[in-house]
């Protein structure tokens, strides 16, 4: 497998002088073709920061962001996020199907792929129904259903993925979960998957990123060699999970020990729902 | 619901029962200041409906409406240039300031000076006033634009005029609409002071006259109608705000909610 994405000495400062903060420091990992890659750490510690800076959204204070060995100084085509912010993530005055469709139309897709594709993507998040509806008539876990179906209808090359689930019920969790590893696997999907919860990065990833408490950096890459396809039931009751599990909270929570590690405050959400 | 329809009623009551009391207490009235409801409304009747209509309420209408929606036009297209565009904020921020702060009636003797008396003349006044709240309004609308929907809007590289209909200007667009707004009543007072000025016709024109020659009924006929016109043109707005930007109040009252 070849690497699609590189980060190489990634630093993000927020603000200068005494009012600098500096979000990442010197930040190393790199994405292969087809990989799926979950990035845990703690609240705070930049996830957010590392994926803006990775889809060229901001500019990073040092390091580069290589895709395809070409430096990433603005968004790439062939990208998508979905925003952590997902309410503020859909345009409020379109409504559920045209939220999906308009990257498609900027994409220049015909209108007939573009409301098969929307029709898919509504169907496979089981908000099909609603696509006349605009985002503020639905609850805030469909909104993000729609944002995660319009990531999806767009077929990335690459899909970064900011802790999609956070506000999910647990059922509908576990089935986005599965539909996003069925289509990257479909669509052969490279997917940067930010996540709290560490059972979800251990099912979803190939390898996990760990990052340390801020300013972060990579703590640890874990490589997560569970046999696929993953099953909910399965993948869950193997020894092997338990064990990546148990390695990986591990090394978040020592991760925290860090001389400059913020304190006990600091908790890591283990459980989703929690911002 | 039955709240509601209760305050309907009451909208709907109180006017007319104060429009009652105006008509009874005036009735008989022998002030040359304040003729009675009855006088006025024949005057009005006779103005407005039987024979300048045509000869005064329209060519009204005609500047106020060409003033105004040039205004709206440029301010728009000007707005979103600022928004848009920081470079350009700055260079021409003190000069937006400079001229939004020049009172209209300061303006009067220039346009006067530039268009004469006619109607180019009241359409650039009405126009220049117009102008400001709405480019100030859009270029804070587009400046303003939430920070993750713009992100959203970079990532999937949505660009060029989709960028525009389908996320800047709806994104933008409760400003600009309070913008107009504001821009519209300015643009009614505006109308009548320059038709007060020079002018051969007109209502404020017709208003001004009236009063001149002590045909107070007349004049107050003239009062009575751009009160009407002001009314309607609100109500209008308001309708046409309510439907452009349900999606905004209703996702305002959601996020109060929660
Ligand atoms: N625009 C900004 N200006 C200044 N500081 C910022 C900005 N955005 C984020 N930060 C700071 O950078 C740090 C990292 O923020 P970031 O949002 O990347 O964290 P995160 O890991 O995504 O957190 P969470 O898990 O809560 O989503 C935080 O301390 C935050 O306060
Ligand atoms: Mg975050």
């Amino acid at each position: 497998m070849t690497q699609i994405l590189t980060v190489s000495a990634l630093g993000k400062t927020y603000g200068r002088d005494q009012n600098a903060h500096v979000a990442l420091a010197d930040i190393e990992f790199e994405v292969r073709r087809g990989e799926f890659v979950s990035v845990v750490g703690p609240s705070g510690c930049g996830k957010t920061t590392l994926l803006k800076c990775i889809s060229g959204l901001l500019k990073p204070s040092s390091g580069r962001v290589e895709l395809h060995g070409q430096p990433v100084l603005e968004p790439p085509t062939g990208m998508a996020l979905v925003f952590q912010d997902y309410n503020r993530s859909l345009y409020p005055w379109l409504t559920v199907e045209k939220n999906v469709a308009l990257p498609l139309e900027a994409r220049g897709l015909d209108s007939r792929t573009r409301r098969q594709r929307v029709h898919e993507a509504l169907d496979a998040v089981g908000l099909e129904h609603t696509k006349r509806r605009r985002p503020y008539q639905l609850s805030g876990g469909m909104q993000q259903r729609v944002a995660i179906a319009r990531a999806l209808a767009y077929r990335p090359e690459i899909l970064l993925m900011d802790e999609p689930f956070a506000s999910i019920d647990a059922q509908t969790r576990a089935e986005l979960e599965d539909l996003t590893l069925r289509t990257r696997d479909q669509f052969g999907i490279t997917v940067l998957f930010v996540t709290h919860d560490i059972d979800e990065a251990v099912y979803l990833a190939d390898r996990i990123v760990v990052l340390t408490p801020p300013p972060a950096g990579v703590k640890e890459i874990v490589t997560c060699d569970l046999p696929r396809p993953r099953d909910q039931i399965q993948t869950k009751e193997l020894a092997q999970f338990a064990s990546l599990r148990g390695y990986v909270y591990r090394a978040v929570t020592k991760s925290r020990e860090t001389p400059e590690g913020s304190g006990p405050s600091e908790q890591l959400h283990v459980e989703a729902g929690v911002e | 619901m039955t709240r509601r329809r209760w305050l309907v009623a009451l909208e709907i009551a109180v006017p007319v029962a104060l429009v009652a009391a105006w008509w009874m207490s005036s009735s008989g009235s022998s002030s040359i200041y304040f003729p009675s409801l009855h006088q006025i409304m024949d005057r009005f009747w006779a103005n407005w409906v039987e024979t300048r209509f045509a000869s005064d309420v329209l060519p009204s209408l005609k500047r106020l409406l060409i003033g105004y929606i040039v205004a709206c036009v440029v301010g728009v297209g000007g707005g979103l240039v600022l928004g848009l565009s920081r470079i350009a904020r700055r260079l021409t921020e003190p000069l937006v300031h400079f001229f939004r702060s020049i009172p209209s009636a300061a303006l009067l003797p220039f346009a006067i000076l530039l268009f004469g008396l006619g109607d180019a003349m009241k359409v650039f006044i009405i126009g220049f006033v117009s102008l400001w709240p709405i480019l100030l309004n859009t270029t804070s609308g587009v400046d303003d634009t939430d920070e993750v929907v713009v992100q959203t809007t970079d990532v999937y590289r949505i660009k060029g005029p989709r960028r525009l209909f389908m996320v800047v200007l709806p994104a933008a667009s409760p400003h600009i609409i309070a913008g107009m707004r504001t821009s519209l009543s300015l643009a009614i007072i505006v109308m009548i002071i320059s038709e007060m000025v020079g002018s051969t016709n007109g209502i404020g024109y017709f208003t001004l006259q009236a009063q001149r020659g002590f045909a107070v009924a007349d004049m107050w006929s003239g009062i009575v109608l751009l009160g009407l016109l002001g009314y309607i043109f609100n109500l209008a707005f308001t309708f046409t705000e309510r439907r452009i930007l349900r999606w905004y109040h209703a996702s305002r009252a959601g996020a109060a909610a929660t």
